[in-house]
């Protein structure tokens, strides 16, 4: 079991519900927001352990999240971590999004236990 | 005095309370329209609640198929459903995919898109075709009304057909409809172009032949300028480097001054990220001289992409262009550049405030290699 809290800002309500649903399941502490602009005021309420980031969302987009945390300083010293899940898989965006502080990149569609698998590296990283 | 004393107001009188009547049952007729809508919708809300929590747990192992297929036994089961499941599909794979499969197949699903094929609305048959489309098999009996009708239709149901032909379709089937489709003047872009990747994903060795088929096409005098630009696009996006010497062929031959910018501007894009230097001379020209600011635009882009000092001069030149797209694809060439100082560059289109704006806006991009295209 797992106290962390995570955060998924997905505008897709299926994805998002069965992604809380299997994270819930694992026991961590989920909550779902679709629009970029509650997320980022969420995050910078709650400060939540890590972020499961989509690009396209109604309000800012994934990427102007991660500017706008990174100016508030929260990417700092690894206080959150981001995971961007998108269906672009582009060169481009992809360094776009860790030059912006994502650790983890994760292009739909994707295999359920590989997400799993890497989200769950990401959380024992952080915590060693 | 009496209301009525003559033939001609009883007359009148008929017709006005006809009239009226007929307001009070149209109207009442709308109600019901309104009122029989509005409780389908909530109907399909609430089955669509009652669905989603069913999916997930069967999506995620936790419950059988059967439990799901118990309960959905009436259309309105079947379509509530499909609108849940439906936007899954772009994000699973894997076993999570294998499962939404078996769901979307089941024998329900299934004979209520069969039978919205031949519904009255193509609409309704695009969406049924989209449906067969995403399954994983299709009897070898059912392509060729798909072939049928990729061919006839609005554009919407033939994109819509045709992708299924792409999915289940035969080699032959497959080739048939491409060329239909890349023939068809009436296929947005998009379309166009998705159709060509979906066919390159049947295989290397069946795409080979389709490249040529591609290639011809460009060269061939039967396709309108913009048709040919779509197909240079598809090229690209393919990244099918074998076409070079056929595009810069192409190049060589097109018209600065055509109708249409469309062409110039596909092949500017395609060779620049292609790598073909050889279009350098031809660019530059282009930069400075073709009358489509779209065509000045992709060559002040390409500039930045060869990333040569050749071209510094030219840029500098560029951020005067009474376009302001120019200005900006030009700035932001020259930002990419090495050793180039946007701050000692200057620009008559722009007031200093404007241009310092945009040597601001543009220099983080070229920290990420290569631009995308605006």
């Amino acid at each position: 079991m797992s106290d962390k809290r995570i955060l998924i800002v997905e505008d897709e309500k299926m994805t998002a519900r069965l992604l809380v649903y299997r994270l819930k399941a694992l026991g961590y502490d989920v909550t779902h927001i679709e629009n970029g602009n509650d997320a980022l005021e969420w995050t910078l309420r709650e400060r939540p352990d890590l972020l499961i980031l989509d690009v396209m969302l109604p309000g800012l987009s994934g990427f102007e999240i991660l500017e706008k945390l990174q100016e508030s300083g929260e990417l700092a010293n690894g206080k959150l971590d981001v995971i961007m899940l998108t269906t672009k898989n582009r060169s481009e965006d992809i360094s776009r999004g860790f030059n912006l502080g994502a650790m983890e990149y994760i292009s739909k569609p994707f295999k359920m236990d590989e997400f799993l698998l890497r989200l769950n590296r990401l959380v024992e990283t952080s915590d060693s | 005095m009496t209301w009525i004393d003559t033939t001609a107001e009883w007359i009148l009188t008929g017709i006005v309370s006809g009239l009226g009547l007929l307001t009070l049952l149209s109207v009442a007729l709308v109600l019901g329209v309104r009122y029989r809508l509005h409780r389908i919708e909530s109907r399909k809300k609430e089955l669509r609640n009652q669905f989603s929590d069913r999916v997930i747990q069967y999506i995620s192992g936790d419950l059988p198929l059967e439990e799901i297929q118990n309960r959905a036994r009436r259309k309105i089961d079947y379509i509530s459903l499909m609108e849940v499941i439906a936007p899954l599909g772009n994000s699973l794979d894997g076993e999570e995919e294998d499962r939404l499969q078996s769901l979307m197949a089941i024998e329900g699903i299934r004979s209520h898109y069969r039978h919205r094929l031949y519904h009255g609305s193509m609409n309704e048959q695009a969406k049924a075709c989209l449906y067969f489309a995403r399954l994983e098999s299709l009897p070898e009996s059912a392509r060729p009304l798909f072939v049928q009708l990729a061919n006839e239709g609005t554009p919407h149901r033939r994109y819509a057909a045709a992708q299924t032909v792409m999915v289940h379709g035969s080699l032959d089937q497959k080739k048939e409809v491409l060329h239909q489709m890349v023939r068809y003047p009436l296929l947005s872009s998009m379309a166009t172009i998705d159709l060509v990747i979906n066919f390159t994903r049947f295989g290397e060795e069946y795409h080979q032949e389709e490249m040529i088929f591609l290639m011809d096409e460009i060269c061939s005098d039967d396709l309108s300028d913009e048709r040919k630009a779509l197909l240079v696009q598809a090229l690209g996006e393919l990244s099918y480097f074998h076409s070079l010497p056929m595009l810069l062929t192409c190049f060589s031959k097109l018209d600065p001054d055509g109708t249409h910018p469309d062409l110039q501007v596909a092949m500017i894009q395609v060779l620049a990220d292609f790598g073909a230097e050889e279009i350098l001379p031809d660019l530059r020209k282009w930069g400075l001289n073709s009358r489509f600011s779209e065509v000045r635009v992709a060559a002040a882009s390409a500039l930045g992409d060869f990333q040569s000092n050749h071209s510094v001069a030219l840029l500098k030149w560029m951020v005067n262009d009474p376009d302001f797209r120019v200005v900006r694809e030009a700035a932001a060439s020259l930002a990419r550049i090495p050793g180039v100082d946007l701050s000692q560059v200057t620009s008559h289109t722009l007031d200093p405030e404007e241009w310092d704006d945009l040597t601001g806006e543009v220099q983080p991009e070229s920290d990420n290699g290569k631009r995308e295209r605006t």
